[in-house]
């Protein structure tokens, strides 16, 4: 009888904690849904093309200088996430037999606000000035000039694109940074090299004729720091952007790799393999050791750091296979991220410290490029065409750029935060590990 | 213990256990409406209308006469009478009337001054205009917008087009993470300096539940910065007041 009553008791006890545990299970499905809910629809912008105000008259290489910047600007505009371009409708001046559009004609087309460009040259500079308008009120939110000499019409643009994005949203443009990344020059031969954002401007920053791995900026964006095998075994390198000497930062035994650097600039995560397993180590920026993040009989790799250097995400594979992880920068308080997906890995912490992209590889086997937000419940994949790798935020959060083998050599692509705008950067089908570099300090 | 004790007790359990498992899927109906409270998070917000203000379009009629070309009158414009919320789509047709669709750049100056007289009331129907203009493009705002209603406490500030981007980033960063079974509305009040940072903010009203006057808090704060106030307006600050309404 006794029996019978504590089963009784047992089952009575039980019973509300299987009804909360069926709602926390949906309350995951709601919070897994509204995710879907965070995107805006982008703003229509229109940029006109630029017109020449001076009273002389002006060379043949000005005025296509003149229709370059238009297009860095229209360029910049149609990138960035917030914005949709509305192009200049040719068609739309022949039915109306007019040479260019007014306020009202762009209202027409779609656009919401509007740039206009004007320029002239004073001596060996370009001078352009912009305005930026509500189309709707007809209200100049903002204008502004830039000059510099002519050489540089193509930085002029971008910062008058970084001006619109900070008017129009308040926060700081990305068309003046910079993105490295591995190219594979011939077998057995990758180097590192340098581009602005969209592509334009590449250079090459090392030639050490080895394989060259991981790069990642140094937080004043200056610096390079990389794997390299130039010795015969993987250590740390540092080169600046300029692509001066090479430096050594780290040569422990065994593999040294996967640098991460703190976002006060002092430290370095990374993946050393010195006492046996790979296992995630901090260094001091010089490469002395700090920390070792001891997990026997597991290999740690991909550390990633969040923006107030508190915590290190990374993935482990002693569940078997890769999973996410989160510790903080002393190797406590570790907690496993994710639960979804058989392989994770490759942790990319973005900028405001919400969310974490990774690498997932799907049923199929294919990878493709995911994120999670820190309490590990809010799952978003973002692609789903080719196998997708290597993801890494741009410095706003807003856009990330990522490898992807779906136009059959390994390119560089961008796309939104949320997956969409997918680009192909580069045609050349053999580049990898990009990584975007951060603002440049004014 | 005796036996009739036990007895008692066993029939008791057996009872409260039969009640339990009878009662409980009818309870957690009522309780926890989930579908509901998914469907009222979704509905209106991935249109990229739901965080956004009334959109509302002057009546062609109360129109002032333009200096733009008539054709702009005919072109098809949503109806202010489709949008749910009647009340704003009156208030901004009032507003309307008052100033041209289409104004010159160099007339916003005085068209600020003549605005300047205005009362806080006035002033919350050039916040919907605001939100109108994106409103157009996308599909008008259903019913439980949580912005509806926001009112600004200066009159100068007549810059429709700073609300959208304002509205739109907190849209994004408003994460609603409470099931309640009924309406909440929480008011929030901030200031903006002409950088666009926040130097102020504080829930006016609260809804009662504290998670989810957070939860308004947090989309304010971070949205920061916002877009920087218009060179051409010559105040330091402005202070608005935005009601964060949930429908289950």
């Amino acid at each position: 009888m006794h029996r019978l009553i504590l089963l009784l008791a047992t089952v009575v006890l039980l019973l509300p904690a299987a009804g909360f545990a069926q709602s926390e299970e949906r309350i995951r499905d709601i919070m897994f849904d509204t995710i879907m809910a965070r995107t805006v629809e982008a703003l229509p912008v229109g940029v006109d093309q630029m017109k020449y105000i001076g009273n002389q008259y002006i060379t043949a290489d000005d005025s296509a200088m003149m229709q370059w910047a238009t297009k860095v600007v229209q360029n910049d505009i149609d990138f960035y996430a917030d914005f949709k371009l509305i192009p200049l409708d040719t068609f739309f001046l022949r039915v109306y037999e007019i040479t260019e559009l007014d306020i009202l004609g762009w209202e027409r087309l779609g656009a919401q606000r509007l740039v206009k460009l004007e320029a002239e040259f004073p001596g060996s500079n370009i001078r352009i000035y912009w305005r930026l308008f509500d189309v709707k009120t007809n209200q100049q939110i903002s204008k502004g000039q830039v000059e510099y000499h002519r050489n540089y019409w193509r930085e002029m643009a971008h910062d008058v694109s970084n001006e619109i994005v900070y008017w129009l949203t308040g926060d700081q443009g990305i068309f003046r940074t910079k993105i490295a990344y591995i190219k594979q020059l011939k077998p057995g031969v990758k180097e590192i090299f340098l581009a602005d954002y969209d592509g334009a401007n590449e250079r090459q920053i090392t030639k050490l004729g080895s394989v060259c791995l991981s790069p990642t900026f140094s937080r004043d964006g200056k610096e390079i720091i990389f794997t390299s095998f130039r010795d015969g075994k993987a250590d740390l390198y540092k080169v600046t952007v300029e692509g001066g000497a090479i430096a050594k930062v780290a040569s422990y035994p065994g593999i040294n790799a996967a640098p991460a650097v703190s976002p006060d600039g002092q430290k370095l995560a990374c993946v050393l393999s010195k006492d046996g397993d790979a296992d995630i180590y901090v260094l001091e920026i010089t490469g002395r050791q700090i920390t070792r993040f001891a997990r026997p009989r597991s290999i740690e790799s991909g550390p990633t750091w969040s923006p107030d250097g508190q915590q290190i995400v990374y993935s482990s594979d002693r569940a078997g296979q890769p999973q996410l992880y989160m510790a903080d920068d002393d190797g406590l308080n570790e907690k496993r991220l994710t639960y979804r997906g058989r392989y994770n890995d490759s942790p990319r912490y973005n900028p405001k410290g919400d969310r974490i992209l990774f690498v997932s590889r799907d049923d199929n086997g294919r990878f493709n490029i995911a994120t999670v937000d820190v309490r590990g419940m809010e799952y978003h994949m973002l692609t789903n065409i080719g196998t997708n790798e290597n993801p890494h935020f741009a410095p706003d959060g807003k856009h990330v750029i990522f490898t992807s083998s779906r136009g059959g050599g390994t390119d560089l692509y961008t796309m939104d935060s949320g997956g969409r705008n997918q680009r192909k950067l580069t045609a050349t089908g053999n580049v990898t590990n990009p990584v975007w570099g951060p603002f440049p300090r004014r | 213990m005796g036996s009739r004790d036990i007895i008692f007790s066993v029939s008791l359990h057996v009872l409260v256990v039969v009640a339990t498992v009878v009662t409980m899927p009818l309870a957690q109906r009522n309780a926890f409406p989930h579908q509901e409270v998914i469907r009222v998070n979704l509905a209106a917000m991935p249109k990229g209308a739901g965080l956004q203000p009334t959109p509302v379009q002057p009546a062609p009629v109360a129109e002032p006469p333009q200096q733009k070309a008539p054709e702009v009158k005919e072109t098809p414009k949503p109806k202010p009478k489709e949008t749910p919320i009647e009340t704003q789509a009156k208030k901004t047709e009032k507003k309307t009337e008052k100033k041209p669709a289409a104004k010159p750049a160099e007339e916003t100056p005085k068209q600020a001054e003549e605005s300047s007289g205005a009362s806080e009331e006035d002033s919350e129907p050039s916040q919907s205009q605001g939100g109108g203009g994106q409103g157009e493009v996308n599909a008008p705002v259903g019913a439980g917008s949580p912005f509806g209603g926001a009112t600004i406490d200066n009159a100068n500030f007549d810059y429709p087009y700073w609300f959208t981007q304002a509205f739109n980033k907190i849209g994004v960063n408003f994460h609603n993470r409470v099931q309640y079974p009924g309406p909440l509305v929480c008011v929030v009040y901030f200031q903006v300096i002409r950088s666009g940072r926040v130097i102020q903010l504080e829930v006016r009203e609260s809804s009662g539940v504290p998670e989810f006057d957070d939860c308004c808090l947090e989309a304010v704060s971070k949205s920061t910065p916002f877009p920087p106030l218009p060179r051409e307006f010559v105040d330091e600050i402005i202070g608005i007041s935005i009601p964060f309404k949930y429908t289950p």
